[in-house]
């Protein structure tokens, strides 16, 4: 109740409206409401909706007419339990924050047609959520009894989550927000050491006693203990969430990484702890919430185990209060911000302090990044003192989902902490979540420049610069800075940018050749990383022999994603015909099967000759067997 | 070949504007006008020319004069060079060619006789490899037919014996093309394509000795063949004309419209390009590779929701299709 207190209380007017009607939504099926199937089978409905507080609420309110609700009595409901998940009522909670739910359905009840009419309500809910509100809501379907069992698979086929299924049980008790439907038996199980259970009854017996009796409960399985395998999936997946989120991240690893090595007092699960709390709570008592137990959980570790990286995980609860990475400190007079002065307080942070930490948006991009950087040096070191501990990578299953799962979680992890000189870094953050509306490439006396300027009207000067043009163009590819339907990027140089004709081209051609650069599913970590894509940039003499290339830069990808910078400047003396094999020769060292070239100029008028040079020395070097091309039937695909 | 530069040369403006009109309707759209030799002349050494029509008889320089020049810069030796007269004497005409013209037009103007012969000679400087064969094996029968064989064979054993490499079996696919030794000709530019494997003329070549066999199934897919390699090695010209002669021997290929509607997006003509994709739907309407190319050009015209339909399109026509279901999540996560 404290919790979906919190929640009502920090959202705006709209977003409660919202969260309100989803429920709702979901329960009734009427063409004049959003989410409406024509099908025959029942796809709506939640289980003892009309006992809800969302339904009163919604009644109170005249959201909806309350004969919508009594026109649409069903048998038999389509789901049993509608939970939140996340940050939803804790301190942790944003005006950004999204809408996750858990819907719990019981998958023998359901025809492959029914399912379908359920998936396709959830879609057009969805939709109408972000259209109208602007909110990004998430619905997991699940089934009752394999969720039970730790199972998260589709309505058909095997499962194929990477993320640590033990975690996302831990956090659904941590952090669940009950909506509609029956309420998880673990919630009214005595905690896990609790003196009742080594009496003679384990947590098993006990629920389905308990279930037993009750029909409005229902069974979501149970968290025993946390496997060491567990605990590095967990470290894997943070890893990989970093991306996103690095403050986050670094929170939530440490966690994970307390359960598998902290002293034992440190591994009674937080899900059972905030649970000791339910009965303890005041009605404004915020010492229950379920990230402060997360923050209180991993200070402890550290002042035990790691007093040295202490401060770092200080900072990181410091800008997660502060909603990283547009870090502002909480308003007034509200919990979060009596939690962060009591932080501060505990901590003996001066005024400097405080103020240089909640300067952040105003840091420089390099200070932003090294702060970035030290937090995932910190996972980097959590995974490998776990490897070094456990020595559980030997261990690891061979066949199957499982193989499968870690080998996506490893390789991702492999892409995001490879270091190459040649790699295209990352920015931080911050800059990625900017909206950007123009962005202004400048060449300038032998570098080049990017300037941006934003929605909100801010212009950023040299924002990144390089010697090399691909080694921009390849920054703003890697951190996806130019989203082309709302922005604009334009080049400033001497020189006009040619492809396959000698009409000048746009910037954008460029953007759309290495389209999609990152995977958009994780399939493409399931196998060892292969070149995709070579971006060749001819660059030609200004003045004097217009004709004559003096370079040639190289941006590779790979179906990873990751990208990387090559460059050939050419001796002056030098003949066409060498300049070729130099490059064809760089080409063989990337040499994939499935390679795809896109070449282009940056020249006063446009060389037809030059594709064909380069692609027949290629050619030349790259075919020893000499075979002919082979004849496609099909037409011609013209590939993003 | 229509975006080569054409000149023409004339000091009666009536007479330049005709001709204009007429060179502009056989299908040449890069023609520049020069009013005298002097300014020919200019334009000669400021732009690129790739062919020159020039009246024979006019006051200030006559355009016999102005091929003499002509002939004797290195940069524009080859550059066809036809005269124009309203009638030809015996002496003009060996003049002429003792210079080194082209060709001679009479006015009026035959449109099929000016057509032809602008295109072989297009043709001709495009592809220096085909000419070089063509001379030399012209003079090897000029031999034969002048009774003199030893020289003659000479010349064919020059010919074939260079070291083995892709022009050597291009030229002997070419003479035994001429022969009528089909089955040989296809072989010796199989060999070609096998030394090396983007020599597109050599593809080129090959469909056309299908279609002397009648085989024209056949000739259509290597001539297609040959427009991919071009238009993979961005010769976009050399694609355009050999997909345009396909079509003109009638035939509805999806794969040649397909083509089409590719080069024309390259060439940034997106008009063009789908009506070219809507032909090839006429004729194949349930390929999914047509949907997802236009959807493709939909994209770069920055149009996602028509992209989004066409992507879809494609598949529902092939569910499987891979390439489609990325595209469509780009355009949903906001990425194209």
């Amino acid at each position: 109740m404290v919790r979906m207190r919190e929640a009502v209380r920090y959202l705006t007017k709209k977003k409660l409206q919202i969260f309100i009607k989803i429920p709702f939504l979901l329960h009734i099926n009427s063409p004049e409401y959003p989410g409406f199937t024509d099908k025959n089978e029942i796809a709506h409905g939640i289980y003892n909706f009309e006992n809800s507080g969302f339904y009163k609420e919604s009644v109170k309110t005249n959201i909806f007419p309350k004969s919508i609700i009594e026109t649409n009595k069903i048998e038999t409901p389509a789901i049993l339990g509608f939970y939140h998940i996340g940050s939803l009522g804790t301190f942790t909670q944003s005006k950004g924050s999204d809408f996750d739910y858990w819907v719990i359905i019981d998958k023998r009840k359901f025809s492959k047609d029914r399912y379908d009419s359920l998936e396709k309500k959830l879609d057009a809910i969805l939709k109408y959520c972000r259209e109208e509100y602007q909110q990004e809501v998430t619905f997991f379907v699940m089934d009752q009894k394999e969720i039970s069992k730790d199972c998260y698979a589709p309505f058909k086929g095997e499962e194929t989550l990477t993320a640590p299924k033990i975690f996302l049980k831990e956090e659904f008790y941590r952090t669940y927000l009950m909506i509609a439907g029956k309420i998880p038996v673990w919630s009214v199980l005595p905690e896990s050491n609790d003196s009742q259970i080594n009496t003679g009854m384990n947590a098993d017996g006990m629920a389905a006693q308990v279930l037993s009796m009750y029909d409005d409960l229902i069974d979501l399985g149970q968290i025993r203990t946390i496997p060491v395998e567990d605990v590095l999936k967990g470290l894997l997946w943070h890893i990989c969430k970093s991306v996103s989120d690095p403050v986050k991240a670094v929170i939530k690893a440490t966690m994970v990484f307390s359960y598998g090595f902290g002293k034992p007092t440190s591994q009674l699960l937080l899900c059972e702890k905030i649970k000791q709390g339910y009965s303890k709570a005041g009605i404004d008592d915020y010492a229950v919430d379920p990230y402060k137990a997360v923050f209180d959980r991993i200070l402890e570790f550290h002042e035990a185990e790691d007093p040295k990286g202490i401060n770092l995980i200080k900072n990181a609860i410091f800008f997660r209060l502060c909603g990283y990475p547009d870090v502002k400190m909480p308003d007034e007079n509200t919990p979060k911000r009596f939690l962060l002065d009591k932080y501060i307080r505990i901590w003996n942070l001066n005024k400097n302090q405080v103020g240089k930490l909640a300067s952040f948006s105003n840091w420089s991009e390099s200070e932003k990044l090294l702060l970035e950087k030290s937090f995932v040096q910190r996972l980097a070191q959590m995974y490998n003192h776990a490897i070094e501990k456990s020595g559980i990578i030997k261990t690891l299953p061979e066949k199957g989902t499982e193989k499968r799962n870690w080998t996506i979680l490893r390789n991702k992890t492999m892409a995001r902490l490879r270091k190459s000189p040649n790699k295209i870094c990352e920015c931080s953050t911050y800059l990625k979540r900017r909206k950007i509306k123009t962005l202004d490439i400048i060449e300038k006396s032998n570098l080049w420049e990017l300037n941006i300027f934003t929605e909100t009207g801010q212009r950023i000067e040299r924002l990144y610069t390089h010697s090399h043009f691909l080694g921009v163009w390849g920054w703003v590819l890697e951190n996806q800075l130019y989203l082309r339907q709302r922005a604009s990027i334009n080049l400033h140089m001497d020189f006009k940018l040619f492809e396959s004709v000698d009409t000048a081209i746009h910037a954008d051609k460029l953007y759309m050749a290495f389209q999609p650069l990152k995977p958009l599913s994780d399939s493409s970590y399931e196998q060892d990383a292969f070149w995709s894509k070579m971006m060749i940039l001819f660059l030609y003499d200004k003045q004097i022999r217009k004709d004559r290339l003096y370079k040639a830069e190289f941006l590779i990808s790979n179906t990873w994603g990751e990208l990387f910078l090559e460059t050939i400047e050419f001796a002056p003396q030098i003949q066409r015909q060498e300049q070729c094999r130099q490059m064809a020769e760089l080409m063989g060292k990337y040499s994939d099967q499935n390679l795809r070239f896109f070449m282009y100029q940056f020249s006063d008028i446009h060389d037809p000759k030059i594709v064909y040079q380069l692609k027949k020395a290629y050619s030349d070097l790259d075919n020893p067997e000499r075979k002919a091309v082979h004849i496609n039937k099909k037409p011609y695909l013209d590939r993003l | 070949m229509t975006d080569r530069q054409i000149l023409l040369v004339d000091d009666d403006k009536a007479t330049l504007n005709h001709l204009e009109k007429t060179v502009r309707t056989l299908g040449f759209n890069q023609v520049l006008l020069a009013h005298g030799a002097d300014n020919a002349w200019v334009a000669m050494k400021n732009m690129k020319i790739d062919c020159i029509i020039c009246a024979y008889e006019m006051k200030e320089m006559t355009g016999l004069a102005l091929l003499r020049i002509i002939r004797r810069e290195p940069s524009s030796s080859d550059t066809p060079f036809f005269l124009t007269d309203k009638a030809f004497t015996k002496i003009k005409v060996i003049k002429a060619g003792q210079i080194g013209v082209t060709g001679l037009f009479v006015i009026p103007y035959d449109e099929k006789v000016l057509s032809k012969k602008i295109r072989s000679a297009l043709d001709k400087i495009k592809e220096p490899v085909i000419q070089k064969a063509h001379e030399t094996f012209e003079h090897g029968l000029e031999l034969i037919e002048k009774k003199e064989y030893d020289k003659a064979i000479q010349v064919f054993t020059q010919l074939v014996s260079q070291k083995e490499n892709p022009e050597y079996y291009f030229n002997i696919g070419y003479i035994k093309t001429s022969q009528g030794k089909h089955g040989e000709a296809i072989e010796a530019f199989s060999m070609a394509t096998r030394l090396d494997r983007l020599f597109a003329k050599a593809y080129e070549e090959m469909g056309r000795v299908y279609k002397l066999m009648g085989d024209l199934a056949k000739a259509e897919e290597y001539m297609q063949l040959a427009a991919e390699i071009y238009m993979d090695t961005d010769k976009i010209g050399a694609a355009e004309d050999i997909l345009n002669e396909i079509l003109e021997s009638g035939t509805d290929s999806l794969n040649v419209f397909n083509t089409l509607g590719v080069l024309y997006r390259k060439k940034g003509d997106t008009q063009l390009a789908l009506t070219q994709y809507k032909k090839a739907l006429k004729v194949h309407p349930d390929e999914p590779y047509i949907y997802y190319n236009i959807g493709r050009l939909y994209l770069d015209l920055k149009d996602t929701s028509q992209a989004k339909q066409f992507f879809q399109a494609a598949l529902e026509k092939d569910a499987g299709f891979e390439e489609a279901k990325q595209v469509i999540k780009a355009i949903d996560l906001g990425i194209v």
